[in-house]
Formats: structure tokens, C-alpha cells, sequence
């Protein structure tokens, strides 16, 4: 019994993490410039692929842990041209035209993957399998999980660190609360806005390169992230760190019960279960009623 | 008025005989029309209701399925019946989402929205025995009154002035809702609800009521597609459909009567295009991502608007468009 309930945990804890990993660049974006990025899901396939090309460079499966930094950083740079270019105007249209705009940014950007990396299915399971697998109360865990549950923790210790304790910190927060106030008080508030979008693409980055052992990099990859990360975000409650952890934990172990008593239905569930929450609370778990998110 | 009606004589006079000219037209406008029904439907919701969603994909696929389903399982094909079956199946499927539909707005009812399509896309895909999962159904023998159609072609010409009388119909209905109480109250439930309510009426009927006729036409042209194609699949349901859907009617003119059946001509042409070209088929969604982003930064109000701005224009100064 309390093999079974360990179990249900880990692979809870396991699922969240990699949705919490894309959701919290996603709603820290949100959160600051007031931008629904459709087009996060893109910053997500392209971590996958970055690192795919970087790690079969190595030649090395230990190496691989050096791709995903490799390949987050990449993914941020390349996402701050982008930042200057569009994004800026973005933040300059209503909510319906940004969902738009953005979605038909996902859709290109997804598909300019194809003119790089080509139609390939590729695969890198050596670091998964290099990492094995650890004996817990009798039960088998990849490592890899504990890796993955780990780098989100250390992301969320990281993010909560830097906002709480630092001077950049308290400049992110005042642009999030008020922009022109921010302004007024002498904070750079484009830099601000620019690191934050770079370090939020990072994150989705992040989490593209170390999903690239199990789930391999594919034509129409991040899609699914896209819409569950979305999903997530808004039932959290938009600009919501709390609200992604929460929505995150829940939905994830509906899945994972689900999966273990009714195979058939896990999505069935966890789409019910989200649309249930939103039904009774619109703004999200922890968004402000009243406010316009 | 009377250049308008010369001009739409002469639209439909071409309609008409676009089968008998060219066989890649008659593909084209044959989506265009049929997309023009999901168009138009989508419009009431969001242009006249002022209701977002990114869920109209549910709608849509409800009635492609219940072509696929009750062809599959009980050998129907007989289209006078599954097509109004469809847009029942499709306000079956609209009833529980309804209430929370005319209630919310803006980026809370299009989230709401895709959670409760996408929980009827893994619906269809995890129910495979039934649905075909993934591989989708093969839909064949249907028929129209007992006539059973002998091959593709005559199917396809059938579709095809249906879609057409359908669309117009539904233009036509559009317009005299619009101009009947209850188009005037969802009209007034999108701008002030507030006041609406302070008048003594309920601002959530009549937007329960735009949003379960929007539901019922993407129902109708779920199934005109389905049969058109003779095949269903999950893709129907998942939820870019629901964004190619906002896109029709976002690059057409939010709004406006004749802006959704533009947008649907040209994410019509634009597929046909990308489908028959080759080497390009594969960058499908580059092309239209590029459009849509475009459209938003040169066009936002439609290119509807456009149009008629260039119209008068040309004829100087006296009047303006109509939406």
C-alpha cells in the first residue's frame, strides 16, 4: 500500500514538474508584460531541438547535461531579437488579437523547425538510460525523474530567491504591479520586460532540452505542451507562480490515478477536471476576481 | 441598394456555374462554402455575442462525427437525416458549456473553452473501438431522399450546392435575426449588459441563444465536411481547428455579414494551394502562421474593411460600406 501511494507520488511529482517547467516561463511572462504567449510552446520544441543538435555534437551521453544549458541559453537569445521585434507591439493589442497573433506565431515557429531539422524523428535515449534506475520501498524509478523533479524544484527555489532577496527582484515586481509607476520611479522598464521574456523562453528551453531523452524531438512537438501549459496557466490564475505549482500537482495526479484505475480516460479526466475548476472559479485558482487579467 | 443586388446576382450566377468550368474551383469554393457555414456560426458567437473560443472545434467535429459514428455503427447515410442530426449533436454538445459561455469573456471563456474541446478531443481519441481513434472512420453509401449517390463526383456536386444554398440561407437569416428583437438583444448583450439588465431583460439568455445557434451552424458544417470528404478524424476536434476558425473570421471582419464567407475563401484557396503544391505541403502552418500575424498587424479590423474602404474610394466620397 504505501509502495503503491509512493508511486502515485513520484510520477505525480514527475508529470508536474515538466508542465510547471513550461507553464512558469509562460505565466512570469504574463505576469509582467501582460502578453498571452501562444507562441511559448514554440521556445519548448526548440529546447528539444537545440539540444538535440548540440548533444549528437558531443558524441557523449554524460555531455549531455552540459546540451541543456547549452541549449536554454540559446533558446533565450534567440528569443530576445524576437522580443524587440514583435512582442513589443504585442503587448499593444487586445487580448483576442493576441491570442490570434500568437497562435499564428506558434504555427510558424513550429514549422521552421521542419526547415532546419528536417521531417526526422530524432532520438536520444543514452541519458535516461545512463542515469538507470533506483529501488524505492521495492518499486523501480528512472533516475531521470528525480532529475526532472529536481530541476524544477531548483528552478522554483531559484525564481522565489531571486524576486524575494534581490534588487532585480523588487524592479520585476514593481514593472509586474504597475508599469508606469515603475517607470516614473527610474526603472528601466524595456530591459526589465526584455529579461524577462529571455528568461522565461529560457525556462520553456529548459524544459524542451530535458525532455529530449524520453520524448524524442519530432515534426508537431509542442503543441500538446502548448495547450496544457496554457490550460494550466489560466486555471492557476494568469501572472500566478502558486497558481501553475497548484494546478500543476492536481491535474497531474487526476492523470496519474487515472491512468493506474482507468487507463482509457486519464486526458478525459484531466480535461474534465480543468474545465470543472474554471467553471466555478473564471479567473483561476488564485486570480484576482475583479481585475483584469 | 441596387448596385448591391446586381452585385450579388451576378456572385451567385458564378457560384452556380464555378462546378461546370473548372473541377479545381469547384474544390476550392466547395470548402469555401462549407467553411463559410463554420464562419458565419463562429460569427454570431464572437462578432455579434462578443463571446471568444477557442472551442468551436468541438462544435464543428460533433457534427462531422455524427456523420462518421451513425455511418459506422448503424449504416446511416442518408443526409436529410444526418445533417440536421448533426446540428443537434453539435447544441447537445453546446448545452452544458452554454451558461458559462454567456457569463465569462475575453481570455477566461477562450480558455474555458479549449478545456471543454479539448476534453471531447481525447474523448474521440482514447474511445477508439467506438470513434476509430486516431485513424479516424471511412464514411460510405450515402444518399439524399434515397437517391444514392454513384460516385465522388456526383457527391461532391451535391455538397456542393448545398454548402452553397446553405450559406446563402444563412446569410440571409443572419441578417433578418440582426434586425428582429432577439438579435437586437444579443447585440445589446455584447456592448452594455449592464443596461441591458436594468431594462428588465436577461443579457445571458440571448447570449446563450447566440452561442447554441453559433454552435449548431459549426455542427451543420462539420457534417457537410465530413461527408464531403467521406472521413472523419480526431484533428477535427483538436484545438488549432478551433484557431483556424477564429482566423477565418478575424482576417474576414470580425462582425461584419459578408467578412467570415472572405475568411473562409481564403483558408479554402489557402489549403488547396499548400496541399496540391509540392514540397511546400509540409510548411502548411509557416504559410498560415505568416498570414495570420499579417493580417493583425496590417488589417486588424478585417480585410472586409478594406475592401469597402477601397470601394469608396473609387466611387468618391458618397456612402460608406454596410457590416
Amino acid at each position: 500500500m504505501i509502495d503503491e501511494v509512493f508511486s502515485i507520488l513520484i510520477t505525480t511529482l514527475y508529470f508536474s514538474s515538466v508542465i510547471i517547467l513550461i507553464a512558469s516561463g509562460l505565466t512570469l511572462i504574463y505576469g509582467v508584460m501582460r502578453i498571452i504567449n501562444i507562441a511559448h510552446g514554440a521556445f519548448y520544441a526548440l529546447g528539444l531541438y537545440i539540444a538535440y543538435t548540440v548533444y549528437s555534437a558531443l558524441k557523449a551521453p554524460e555531455l549531455f547535461f552540459v546540451a541543456v544549458p547549452i541549449a536554454a541559453v540559446v533558446v533565450g537569445v534567440i528569443s530576445l531579437p524576437l522580443y524587440m521585434l514583435i512582442y513589443k507591439g504585442v503587448s499593444q493589442l487586445n487580448e483576442d488579437f493576441q491570442i490570434l497573433f500568437t497562435f499564428g506565431l506558434l504555427l510558424a515557429m513550429l514549422d521552421m523547425n521542419k526547415l532546419i531539422w528536417g521531417l526526422n524523428y530524432y532520438t536520444a535515449y543514452e541519458p535516461f538510460s545512463l542515469l538507470g534506475y533506483v529501488d524505492v520501498l521495492g518499486r523501480q524509478f528512472p533516475v531521470y525523474y528525480f532529475y526532472i523533479i529536481g530541476l524544477a524544484a531548483a528552478m522554483l527555489a531559484a525564481h522565489q530567491a531571486v524576486m524575494r532577496y534581490t534588487r532585480l527582484g523588487v524592479r520585476v515586481r514593481a514593472t509586474a504591479s504597475d508599469i508606469e509607476l515603475a517607470t516614473t520611479i527610474g526603472i528601466n522598464v524595456r530591459r526589465i520586460s526584455a529579461l524577462t521574456f529571455a528568461v522565461g523562453a529560457a525556462m520553456a528551453g529548459i524544459a524542451g532540452a530535458s525532455m529530449l531523452p524520453i520524448s524524442g524531438a519530432f515534426p508537431g512537438i509542442g503543441f500538446d505542451e502548448m495547450v496544457t501549459s496554457f490550460i494550466v496557466v489560466a486555471v492557476g490564475g494568469l501572472g500566478s507562480i502558486k497558481g501553475v505549482v497548484a494546478t500543476a500537482l492536481a491535474i497531474s495526479g487526476v492523470r496519474v490515478i487515472a491512468i493506474r484505475t482507468f487507463p482509457e480516460l486519464d486526458l478525459i479526466l484531466m480535461y474534465a477536471l480543468i474545465a470543472l475548476i474554471l467553471v466555478f472559479r473564471p479567473y483561476g485558482i488564485f486570480g484576482k476576481v475583479g481585475r483584469k487579467i | 441598394m441596387r448596385p448591391a443586388i446586381v452585385l450579388a446576382v451576378a456572385m451567385l450566377a458564378l457560384a452556380v456555374s464555378v462546378p461546370f468550368v473548372s473541377q479545381t474551383a469547384m474544390l476550392i469554393a466547395l470548402f469555401g462554402f462549407i467553411f463559410s457555414i463554420t464562419a458565419i456560426g463562429y460569427n454570431i458567437a464572437y462578432g455579434y455575442g462578443g463571446m471568444i473560443s477557442l472551442g468551436h472545434a468541438a462544435f464543428f467535429g460533433a457534427g462531422a462525427y455524427t456523420v462518421g459514428l451513425m455511418n459506422r455503427h448503424l449504416g446511416m447515410g442518408e443526409l436529410a437525416v444526418l445533417l440536421p442530426l448533426s446540428m443537434a449533436a453539435a447544441v447537445l454538445v453546446a448545452l452544458p458549456i452554454a451558461p458559462i459561455a454567456a457569463r465569462l469573456s475575453g481570455l477566461q471563456l477562450a480558455t474555458a473553452l479549449l478545456a471543454y474541446s479539448m476534453l471531447y478531443y481525447s474523448l474521440v481519441l482514447k474511445l477508439g473501438p467506438i470513434t476509430g481513434g486516431s485513424d479516424g472512420i471511412s464514411i460510405g453509401g450515402l444518399a439524399v431522399l434515397g437517391y444514392e449517390f454513384p460516385d465522388r463526383q456526383a457527391l461532391g456536386l451535391f455538397i456542393y450546392f448545398a454548402s452553397l444554398a446553405l450559406t446563402v440561407l444563412a446569410l440571409f437569416l443572419v441578417k433578418r435575426f440582426l434586425g428582429t428583437v432577439g438579435g437586437r438583444l444579443v447585440l445589446a448583450a455584447r456592448d452594455n449588459p449592464l443596461r441591458l439588465e436594468f431594462l428588465g431583460y436577461v443579457p445571458a439568455r440571448a447570449k446563450m441563444a447566440a452561442f447554441l445557434i453559433s454552435a449548431a451552424m459549426c455542427g451543420l458544417s462539420g457534417a457537410l465536411y465530413a461527408s464531403a470528404l467521406q472521413f472523419v478524424n480526431a484533428d477535427l476536434l483538436y484545438w488549432t481547428m478551433s484557431g483556424e476558425i477564429l482566423f477565418m473570421v478575424i482576417f474576414g471582419g470580425v462582425g461584419t455579414l459578408l467578412g467570415p464567407i472572405l475568411g473562409a475563401f481564403v483558408l479554402s484557396g489557402l489549403r488547396f494551394y499548400i496541399a496540391t503544391t509540392p514540397d511546400v505541403g509540409i510548411y502548411w502552418q509557416l504559410a498560415l502562421g505568416v498570414i495570420i500575424a499579417a493580417t493583425i498587424y496590417s488589417a486588424p479590423r478585417g480585410l472586409i474593411h478594406s475592401i469597402y474602404r477601397a470601394a469608396t474610394l473609387i466611387r468618391g466620397s458618397k456612402g460608406g460600406g454596410h457590416g
